[in-house]
């Protein structure tokens, strides 16, 4: 009889109530609403109130995006055809020239494919920064409530180290991006047009120069994330782990029989602050994608069809002509680079906020 | 940032204008005065700025950056602790409510916790119907389970 009662009353602790999202302190509801439009758009059927499936979420926003890059392909094939159009009549004209006017074909093929490139760059360069801004703000309002969450289920410690860090450096790479790279860009792509116009040499070391620093500059700030993650992850889950073991050994040491029980009550509300941490994880990963798939995608088509010119037109083109697209096309990496970094930064946060189990 | 920017930009200024002012000379004597004048112009244009730096601006530069990022652990604290408390006290209140039941009673507990870091149940208020072998089960169970001895359980009982 005793045995039966106790069962009974176990059954009963059993069904205690998941605490919803404002009762842990979260509010998911500005997540929703701080996305842009155009990311919305994207993934309509994604809710906080369901528990999002990532990668059904993450196809469908892949299929949606690329549905809407037609106007880009179309664009980038209109500049390819441009481009290879002056280079082969710069080729022809330069075979025709008498000598001492070689190197003046030269410089005008230079700086008339600077002129049909630099419009398009402007508008992808536009694009990118708008991006890179989105992403800040968006990790502004998601970040403090995903570490809400995951403090919330226990790892106090590691949460707190983690929305400082991945706040810091988005900053910093924000601040990087807008201030320092973008305008090297435009001086990697002024001193390759040069390097062409004059087809000469001298500049060769210092275009390569800018261009080391852009992709370095990017690739040191992502390791140095990665190390300061990989650290917070190991030395704060283990503080955490330790700060809800003491407790749960405290309190049930504390009261005789149902020590246990009460001190399971402390599980209850870790277990449902981590199911809604797990939730607003997935819906923010899902929606960091959606800002940056469709740009991503825009550029990420330019920069192929502009190495496939580059690629292609080396066997009609002047040598400093088709040097000069593959330059372009490099320019064109370095943006597709910054956008990447900005949200690779931003997924592997989620994912370490993810990992938080204590 | 600003200042890197804009030391970039000179660099390369400074590089271009060199290598075109030695691509438009032709006389070889002059070429060798512009490329002089211009290497002269690089060192001071490259190396002048970078004597002047200051560690101590970058370090202030990242410190500003990291300001105002904390999250407010104290606010989650105070919230963790206090739906910890709202759980303890139910639990412990449904527990004694159940072992009421159990006996064939009707009970209402409401429990006061501890103040300390963790929160046990210190003290009971009982409202309900019992009969006196079940009251003193009920006492016994509460001062057993919950470490609440019975002069910290307040009774009041009807019928």
């Amino acid at each position: 009889m005793k045995r039966v009662l106790l069962l009974l009353c176990m059954l009963l602790f059993l069904a205690l109530p998941v605490c919803a999202a404002e009762e842990i302190g979260v509010d998911t509801d500005i997540l929703e609403q701080a996305l842009p439009e155009e990311a919305y758009e994207l993934m309509p059927e994604i809710t906080l109130d369901d528990m999002p499936d990532f990668w059904s979420g993450t196809k469908n926003l892949l299929l949606r995006a690329l549905a809407k890059t037609n106007g880009s392909l179309q664009s980038g094939l209109r500049l390819c055809a441009i481009l290879i159009g002056l280079l082969t009549l710069c080729a022809v004209a330069d075979m025709s020239s008498v000598n001492k006017f070689g190197g003046a074909v030269s410089a005008a093929g230079a700086l008339g494919i600077c002129a049909a490139f630099v419009g398009e760059f402007n508008a992808m360069v536009t694009m990118s920064q708008n991006t890179i801004q989105t992403l800040s703000d968006y990790s502004a309002c998601l970040l403090p409530v995903l570490a809400t969450a995951a403090a919330m289920s226990g790892g106090m410690t590691a949460a707190a180290a983690l929305h400082t860090g991945t706040l810091l450096f988005s900053e910093l790479l924000l601040q990087l991006i807008s201030k320092l790279l973008i305008p090297g860009v435009f001086f990697f792509l002024a001193v390759a047009t040069a390097e062409a116009a004059l087809s000469s040499d001298a500049l060769k070391e210092l275009r390569e120069f800018i261009g080391w620093l852009i992709s370095k500059s990017l690739r040191i700030m992502l390791y140095v994330f990665l190390a300061f993650l990989s650290l917070t992850g190991v030395i704060g889950g283990a503080a955490d782990a330790i700060a809800v073991k003491t407790t749960k050994a405290a309190m049930s040491g504390m009261v005789p029989v149902v020590g246990g029980m009460i001190s399971d009550a402390s599980e209850t509300i870790l277990a449902s602050a981590s199911i809604i941490k797990n939730s607003i994880g997935v819906f923010g990963m899902i929606a960091v994608l959606a800002i940056c798939i469709l740009p991503f995608l825009k550029i990420g088509v330019q920069y192929l069809l502009l190495k496939v010119t580059a690629a292609i037109s080396g066997t009609v083109g002047l040598k400093p002509h088709v040097t000069l697209l593959k330059n372009f096309s490099a320019a064109m990496g370095y943006l597709l680079a910054m956008c990447g970094t900005c949200s690779l930064l931003l997924l592997i946060s989620g994912v370490c906020f993810l990992k938080v189990v204590v | 940032m600003e200042a890197v920017r804009s030391y970039l930009l000179s660099v390369v200024a400074v590089c271009m204008i060199t290598v075109v002012a030695n691509g438009m000379i032709q006389k070889t004597s002059l070429k060798r005065i512009v490329r002089l004048i211009g290497g002269v112009l690089v060192l001071l244009v490259a190396i002048r700025p970078l004597l002047s730096l200051d560690m101590g601006k970058i370090s202030s530069y990242l410190e500003e950056i990291d300001a105002g990022y904390a999250l407010d652990t104290g606010s989650i604290r105070t919230t963790q602790d206090e739906l910890l408390r709202q759980q303890v006290k139910e639990t412990a209140e449904k527990y004694i409510e159940n072992e009421a039941k159990a006996l064939g009673g009707l009970l209402q507990a409401e429990i006061t916790l501890s103040d300390g870091e963790y929160p046990v149940p210190v003290s009971v208020k009982l409202i309900g119907t019992l009969t006196p072998e079940q009251l003193q089960t009920v006492s016994a169970y509460i001062e057993a389970a919950l470490n609440i001895p019975a002069d910290r359980q307040e009774w009041r009982l009807y019928g």
